[in-house]
């Protein structure tokens, strides 16, 4: 693949394609549309968001970053994972909306995962070769590790469909595991993996220690905290033991997050207004995301939330879109995959990201009007119109890649952009 | 390398096909009916008032906005789960409120909530909706039902 940033382009469609369904959704609950299964179509989503989107784009940025050949392509057996990665995840675009779990949708989606520990096992085996620090190091292989667990989650589901035997706790567990996997472990992980990777080597040696710290006690939060989805339905002293344990390690690497917060102000002046718009956003997110996760500690938190669909829909969200996938563009922005010196660029990046904003808001609102009771005609309306602004900031940014595509773009650009990507170092 | 990657895709159908062969779940509507089925819980005998008590049915919109619009429709349409069109004319009374008010039980053992589920490719969640609120949301749903 002689151009490495082919799969992140793939990875753009591929985010497009996941608003374009997230509309459909929407757009369901206001309007008649009985040909279409509702969680057919949810389950379609979310697996090509998962998939077609944050996991192919992430492994494209992680292999470009630590793990490509000497002359800065990609390694040989890469493009086939990606490939297959790619290919499955349309197919299960093209057989889950329709028919749900049978035979074929399974089949796809056991391609799927093996591609994955395909994926996981080239990965580790270069990135030792790799010239990358040990927080660099201890993030991505932690990611990837946490990539692999996470199957378990899909394996027992398919399980207990086909047998029946959709046991409360074992169903639940099932599908908070998996998405803990993927969010907390393999995404958060990953995104980490890549941020200092690019910024560590510019941080006081002193706040590289503190980055070092707070990946430490980052990973080793991750299995005790999955523990967090456990607790509040079934109380088992171990079980609320390890639930404890992990709550306080999330809290811990909170604060220390804020002294690696510290230190990355000193680089804020270094950064174009747009990537710190985008930095700035997805870091709250980040934050967000994990004072809440350590809060779910208190049973009524557990409650209150894991019964409240919208709550659930604001959290997912708030990790999917506002922390990960503005991350995601924002690296984009920085190593030049995306020209943010183009108004047109920087016009899509805020059309998005508001529109992930609004939708956030409206789902918090809505989720804690549930909780007390409150309910609005308007919701469903003005979240459908939320689906389709994020269907229009995704075509805006797929619009902007285009006209920003090596193949059309001038010679200077090519250039400029290639050496942005294999430096290291940031570039203003 | 290659020939690694291709004994790990036969492998997988392998489990593919093991896994596959214990058959796929019954193609039931939703609307079997069931009216004789009272469910689980501690609704045994629902006193239906005639004509409908409209306090309770607005009372019970309001429950149906707030935690379950989210996932029902009021027509035969799915969402997440069953429209709700019809369902008082396929449930009983006593299986609806002990479902709302009972869902985890009645999910882990009633035989119609299990079906639901399969055909639902969905788990509904406990919604902690209190007795009297039960009742308010039943009265809204035999409003949307045409009953009188
Ligand atoms: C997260 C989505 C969700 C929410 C919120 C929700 N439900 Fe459900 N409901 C379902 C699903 C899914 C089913 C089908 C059974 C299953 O798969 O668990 C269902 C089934 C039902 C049924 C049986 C319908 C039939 O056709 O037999 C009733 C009655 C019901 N729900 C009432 C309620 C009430 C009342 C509320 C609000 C207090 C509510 N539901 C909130 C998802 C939900």
């Amino acid at each position: 693949m002689k151009n490495k940033n082919f799969w992140i382009s793939l990875s753009l469609l591929n985010l497009f394609i996941v608003t374009v369904l997230g509309v459909i959704l929407r757009s369901k609950a206001v309007f008649d549309l009985p040909a279409i299964d509702y969680n057919h179509l949810l389950n379609a989503h979310s697996h090509f968001a998962f998939g077609g989107w944050v996991t192919l784009a992430l492994m494209a940025l992680m292999v470009n970053a630590f793990a490509s050949s000497k002359g800065g392509g990609l390694r040989k057996p890469y493009p086939f994972v990606f490939w297959s990665i790619f290919i499955t995840t349309w197919g299960l675009l093209f057989t889950v909306p329709f028919s749900g779990y049978n035979t074929l949708s399974n089949y796809i989606s056991t391609l799927f995962i093996f591609a994955t520990y395909i994926f996981s096992w080239l990965f580790i085996r270069d990135i030792r070769k790799a010239k990358l620090s040990k927080t660099v190091i201890l993030l991505s292989v932690a990611s990837v590790i946490c990539l692999v667990l996470s199957s378990v989650g899909p394996f027992t589901l398919a399980y207990l469909f086909a047998t029946k035997s959709l046991n409360a706790v074992l169903y639940r567990d099932a599908l908070f595991s998996y998405l803990h996997l993927q969010y907390n472990g393999f995404f958060t992980l990953a995104v980490f993996a890549l941020l200092f990777q690019k910024i560590e080597s510019k941080l006081p040696s002193s706040a590289q220690k503190n980055v070092y710290r707070f990946s430490l006690l980052l990973v080793s939060s991750i299995l005790p905290s999955m523990f967090l989805s456990y607790h509040w339905q079934d109380p088992g002293i171990l079980i609320h033991i390890i639930a404890y344990s992990g709550s306080i390690l999330v809290m811990l690497s909170f604060i220390w997050f804020l002294f690696v917060l510290r230190a990355m102000m000193q680089l804020y002046r270094s950064i174009s207004p747009i990537i710190r718009f985008l930095g700035v956003l997805s870091i709250s997110a980040f934050m967000l995301k994990t004072f809440l996760q350590s809060f779910t500690i208190f049973n009524f938190v557990g409650n209150l939330v894991f019964g409240d669909r919208p709550v659930i829909m604001a959290f997912l969200h708030l990790v999917f879109l506002g922390f990960v996938t503005i991350f995601l563009l924002a690296y984009f922005a920085q190593t030049g995959v995306l020209n943010t010196e183009k108004t047109f660029t920087r016009f899509a990046l805020v059309v998005f990201t508001l529109g992930i904003l609004v939708n956030e808001a409206l789902l918090w609102t809505q989720g804690i009007d549930a909780m007390f009771i409150q309910g609005s005609d308007l919701f469903p309306w003005l979240l459908w119109g939320a689906g389709i602004w994020l269907f229009a900031g995704a075509a805006l940014i797929g619009i902007a890649r285009i006209k920003n595509a090596p193949g059309l773009a001038n010679e200077t650009q090519k250039g400029k952009i290639k050496d942005s990507y294999s430096s290291p170092a940031l570039d203003v | 390398m290659r020939s690694k990657i291709l004994s790990v895709i036969a492998l997988s159908t392998l489990f593919l096909i093991v896994k596959c062969g214990n058959g796929s779940p019954p193609d039931t509507a939703v609307n079997t009916s069931t009216k004789e089925d009272k469910g689980i819980g501690q609704f045994k005998d629902v006193n239906l008032t005639h004509p409908l008590d409209e306090g309770m049915v607005s009372k019970g919109e309001g429950i149906y906005k707030a935690q379950c619009f989210a996932c029902h429709k009021l027509t035969t349409e799915k969402l997440v789960g069953p429209g709700w069109k019809g369902v008082t004319d396929r449930r009983a009374p006593e299986w609806i409120m002990n479902f709302v008010t009972n869902t985890n039980v009645m999910l882990d053992s009633d035989l119609v909530a299990q079906q639901l589920m399969v055909i639902c490719v969905a788990r509904m969640p406990n919604q902690n909706v209190s007795n009297e609120n039960a009742r308010n949301v039943l009265e809204f749903m035999r409003k949307n039902d045409g009953k009188n």
